[in-house]
């Protein structure tokens, strides 16, 4: 069950993609994650170049985030405002990361860079999911309530010029921060081919206040315009988005969040998302591994495309 | 430059589309003129696809020796050597380095005019053939190739050079089969160019050398064009030639998948 992947330009087991495909989406219909940072170390750890896992995982984000920033916007359930800021400071982050990306890869360093920011982010979010988790479950065990988290008075976020009031999320905050957010993500989407909703949706409820009933809507709203534009620039200035890889990855998808969505409903979450945390932990460990072992071939020879 | 050079001396030849017929040389012996020994080479097509299920063939080529002497044919004094050459296209070449424990791609050197493939054959080993001095001024073989780096640091590029030809080698891309060329009669001969599936695409350049004792008497050249037709291939070339469409469909793949699946297991 062998394809060949035309943009990769190598050949992968037809079922290895729909199960990586379909692993993520459990997770992410289980958790409510969208999973982007999982599926390119995952295509790493098969050995697809970094580039190729990166564009694609934009292109696949945008499925897993389309669908729901549609319904949360019948809904009414997200901030317009909030979320037009996100998508605009989102698109310049994209754009500049695509040139970021252009120039790491001419320099030879892209694959390097993407790696450490892996290590880096995955080791960060399973470690603390692993804490968090364990203090939830050593906590039920002694029969008190899981911590809710309490956002502080104020911050120093409040004392930023440029306030604007948004209605729809009830508050009155500077659009830095909102533009800084709405920046780092759209840089994250290009250079490391997440959505970044792990990121921001715990920025949105804690810098800046937002309520938890608009924050997911507004979330996935930014997400999929900038996985939008991330996959058609990663076409146009590096063709590094492969659409049967792609189809696969997203296939599996859409298969894996059903039953994830159904586990969800069934049990608590948190000894999956313990679990979950250590499969992140041993991605992370794997990728640091693979940077400190020496290469079999300290060579390798590319076609220069600049 | 120069793979560009000897095609235009091919376009300047007669040439027909499956054969080229050789220059023919007259030199004075004698006092008499006298037609010097010429080669011929025959591809049988001029044109290979390359499919889905492509593992790679072997192209085929004949050739005649014209108006060879007789008595230096019987004594094996005529020599041929047949190359088959890809565009060239520049590389980057990449050598690791370990940098505060981590290995990272630490030097690079770029070659400018690199054959994406490059095949020789020949009737005996090179050194038995002619000196290196001629092989040199041919560019003929795998060492002679006329790479051109882009740093003045002969040493480095010497030893970049050698990696580059073997990584070439060890895709299969680059070849030296000495001894693999067969005459089946007096003046007729054979060879095979093995084609490994992932050869490149392009315009190939097949080059006859004529040797008759160890000096250089004639060559001739013709023209392939390897395509790849299959989809994989369509979508390769889309993604690089029409890439802002491509990546407009990529979002619009990623659109109905999205729906479909929400449409497929309706979660309310």
């Amino acid at each position: 069950m062998s394809i060949y992947l035309p943009i990769a330009e190598i050949s992968i087991n037809m079922l290895v993609l729909l199960g990586i495909g379909a692993i993520v989406g459990f997770f992410s219909g289980l958790l409510g994650v969208g999973g982007g940072f999982l599926i390119t170390p995952l295509l790493m750890f098969y050995n697809i170049p970094p580039t190729i896992a990166v564009g694609t995982g934009a292109n696949q984000v945008i499925a897993s985030s389309v669908t729901g920033a549609l319904s949360h916007f019948k809904r009414r359930t997200l901030d317009i405002k909030l979320g037009i800021l996100l998508v605009i400071a989102g698109l310049v982050g994209s754009l500049c990361g695509i040139q970021l990306f252009s120039l790491l890869r001419r320099m030879g360093q892209l694959d390097l860079v993407i790696s450490l920011l892996y290590v880096i982010l995955l080791g960060a979010i399973g470690l603390l999911m692993a804490i968090e988790s364990w203090r939830t479950i050593s906590r039920t065990r002694k029969g008190q309530s899981p911590i809710v988290h309490r956002p502080g008075q104020h911050s120093w976020l409040h004392g930023l010029p440029f306030k604007t009031r948004f209605r729809a999320s009830m508050i009155y905050v500077s659009i830095i921060p909102v533009l800084g957010i709405g920046f780092f993500i759209g840089l994250l989407s290009s250079i490391m081919g997440v959505g970044g909703g792990f990121i921001m949706v715990p920025a949105l409820i804690y810098l800046l206040r937002v309520p938890t009933n608009v924050v997911i809507g507004t979330s996935l709203f930014q997400i999929t315009f900038v996985s939008i534009f991330t996959t058609i620039m990663q076409s146009v200035a590096n063709q590094s988005v492969d659409i049967v890889l792609a189809l696969l990855l997203m296939a599996g998808g859409v298969i894996g969040a059903q039953y994830g969505t159904r586990t969800g409903r069934k049990l608590r979450g948190e000894q999956l998302r313990i679990l979950l945390a250590m499969l992140i932990l041993a991605i992370a460990l794997w990728l640091a591994f693979r940077l400190l072992i020496r290469p079999g071939d300290l060579f390798t020879l590319i076609q220069d495309t600049g | 430059m120069h793979a560009f050079s000897r095609m235009i001396t091919v376009l300047f030849l007669p040439v027909l589309i499956t054969t080229v017929s050789g220059r023919s040389l007259y030199a004075a012996e004698n006092g008499r003129i006298l037609p010097h020994e010429t080669v011929q080479i025959i591809v049988t097509t001029n044109e290979v696809t390359i499919g889905t299920n492509f593992t790679g063939i072997d192209l085929f080529i004949a050739g005649v020796l014209e108006n060879s002497d007789p008595l230096v044919r019987r004594q094996g004094r005529y020599d041929i050597i047949v190359t088959m050459e890809s565009p060239a296209r520049p590389m980057i070449m990449r050598k690791k380095e370990r940098r505060m424990g981590v290995w990272v791609n630490a030097d690079s050197l770029t070659f400018f005019n690199v054959p994406l493939y490059y095949a020789l054959t020949s009737t005996r080993e090179l050194r038995d053939i002619t000196v290196p001095e001629t092989y040199n001024r041919l560019g003929l073989g795998i060492k002679n190739l006329p790479l051109r780096s882009a740093s003045p640091d002969k040493e480095k590029t010497a030893a970049f050079r050698k990696e580059l030809v073997r990584l070439k080698t060890q895709q299969h891309l680059y070849s030296e089969r000495t001894g693999a060329i067969a005459f089946g009669s007096p003046s007729l001969f054979s060879t095979r160019f093995p084609l490994p599936a992932n050869t490149p695409v392009g315009n190939y350049i097949i080059t006859a050398y004529l040797f008759r004792d160890s000096s250089y008497v004639d060559e001739v050249s013709t023209r392939l064009e390897i395509t790849k037709e299959h989809l994989a291939y369509s979508i390769f070339r889309a993604a690089h030639r029409y890439s802002f469409r491509y990546g407009i469909a990529a979002v619009i793949m990623a659109i109905i998948v999205g729906f479909t699946g929400r449409l497929l297991f309706r979660r309310d």
